[in-house]
């Protein structure tokens, strides 16, 4: 087992229903995501693709199997503030400014705030402008914005983004896209992606490992090497429209 | 007209014709001599310098004891919702103590409590305990109204239980507090007029029981209406402190 990036060796996670039924929500799950890497989780609803990032972030157990994180157990990363995670619900609170919310893990960890870097963030999120807002009074997109900009702010050694656009109209997804792939090339954190939009998840990542459900597991990896930088136009090529067509075909087929 | 304002036009109105039904019953003297017509118990109290004087004194001896019951009766509650909160083994037998003070009518436990307190200290004390349920389940009930996700964050953020506590639930609980102010701002002013029926020497209370005994009609009218528009006050003061504050945290 590697010491640096997320390993997933075997693992297994049941869930108990009323009299003594059990769900299997993954079954076998081997995968790796190296150090620096972009991976995406590609896969229909129920497919435990969520169950995953649960329990990388050390809020579920596996049942069986072995899963580590930079060598460690995720308790022990959530610990020492070693993670970040951007929710589907922005998960921001609302009695907090942007610039108090995205403070707050600084504050949680007990380390001063460092100003200039959250400053720096917003900026990067483009929400310089709205530092003393409150989430009520931003769009969709703006809290999402701000929740990524929160879960980086730490410089975390892994990211997990769990559909943090899942709430979003397609043309204010697709420019948030844009934004994080701008963002990932600046900070290159280990990160995990959820997703089940096959276009997101080609666009954005290195690496799409895709799941089927009942019980999920991995049916497909693609590694992914464009020519092309992840930018506007990506989505516009032949080889782009070329994987998304053979992965959307599979997630039809499971 | 918007839908608000509908509603407002139409709770005016309703009260307008409840006050006119009761208006035309008082001047034909249809429910006899005991039901006096508001505008002439109203005219006829206040326009007196004697009896306004005295409204106005009871008035101010019920809402001191209203107001000093509101603040012992929410710290206690309060006080008391935390504790089943940070000691969860006592959460279930709190519940039951409190539903339990609750349900048992005021007659019944006043014997007892004029022994603990004095026929002076009934009014406090029953305000108290009044606005002191509210509060409780207010309480109770808020600082467990974290959302998922929020406790989700948390947790992933490496936070201690002292943080969760003092940043997540804390907060959480405001809407569900200033929910409660609400209904224990009225339930404070009716448990002091009715703590002061055992025997308090000033009070609205008091009043009605001294113009019932000598059969002024016309004064127990006008103290049961500034009762009722005290507590009704109350609340609207308490609703606008929930909406200013309120907004905020939800």
């Amino acid at each position: 087992m590697s010491a640096s990036g997320i390993s997933l060796d075997r693992v297994e996670k049941t869930f108990s229903l009323e009299k003594n039924n059990t769900f299997t929500a993954l079954k076998d799950v081997t995968l790796n995501v190296a150090q620096g890497e972009f991976l995406a989780l590609l896969g229909p609803s129920g497919c435990g693709k969520s169950t995953i990032l649960r329990m990388v972030a050390g809020l579920e157990q596996p049942t069986a199997g072995e899963l580590a994180v930079n060598g460690l157990e995720p308790q022990e990363l959530v610990n020492g503030h070693r993670l970040g995670v951007a929710f589907q619900d922005h998960a921001l609170l609302p009695w907090l400014t942007v610039f108090q919310n995205v403070a707050l893990p600084y504050q949680l960890a007990k380390r001063p705030v460092d100003e200039t870097r959250i400053g720096e963030l917003l900026e990067l999120v483009g929400l310089a402008r709205f530092r003393d807002a409150f989430p009520r009074q931003l769009s969709g997109g703006m809290r999402q914005r701000a929740s990524i900009a929160r879960s980086l702010v730490l410089k975390p050694e892994v990211l997990l983004l769990d559909e943090p656009f899942g709430a979003l109209d397609a043309v204010t997804r697709r420019k948030m896209n844009l934004e994080l792939a701008r963002i990932w090339a600046e900070e290159r954190t280990t990160t995990v992606l959820v997703t089940h939009d096959v276009e997101e998840a080609v666009f954005l990542a290195q690496r799409v490992v895709v799941l089927a459900a009942n019980p999920g597991r991995i049916r497909h990896e693609e590694v992914l090497s464009f020519d092309t930088a992840r930018t506007e136009g990506l989505e516009r090529t032949d080889e782009f429209h070329h994987v998304v067509d053979r992965l959307t075909r599979m997630l039809d087929a499971s | 007209m918007s839908p608000r304002k509908k509603k407002i036009v139409l709770g005016i109105l309703g009260a307008l014709i409840l006050i006119l039904a009761a208006e035309i019953i008082g001047r034909l003297g249809l429910a006899g001599k005991a039901w006096p017509a508001p505008t002439d118990a109203i005219s006829s109290v206040l326009g007196n310098k004697l009896s306004r004087a005295l409204l106005f004194r009871s008035l101010g001896a019920t809402l001191a004891s209203a107001g000093t019951g509101l603040v012992i009766g929410s710290v206690v509650g309060m006080a008391v919702g935390f504790l089943g909160f940070l000691l969860p083994v006592l959460r279930a037998g709190l519940d039951q103590t409190a539903s339990i003070l609750n349900t048992i009518p005021l007659v019944a436990l006043a014997p007892l409590l004029i022994a603990l307190v004095g026929p002076q200290g009934m009014s406090v004390l029953t305000a108290a305990l009044g606005s002191g349920f509210a509060m409780f389940v207010a309480t109770a009930s808020g600082l467990l109204a974290v959302s998922p996700a929020h406790a989700d964050f948390f947790k992933v953020s490496g936070s201690s239980r002292l943080q969760q506590v003092i940043r997540l639930s804390l907060p959480s609980a405001v809407p569900s507090l200033l929910g409660g102010l609400t209904l224990a701002g009225s339930g404070a002013v009716l448990g002091a007029v009715l703590g002061e029926w055992f025997g308090a020497p000033m009070g609205l209370g008091v009043l009605m029981i001294s113009s019932m005994q000598n059969f002024q009609v016309k004064l127990l009218f006008v103290v049961a209406l500034t009762a009722a528009l005290v507590s009704l006050l109350a609340f609207y003061a308490m609703a606008a402190i929930q909406k200013m504050v309120g907004r905020r945290f939800s």
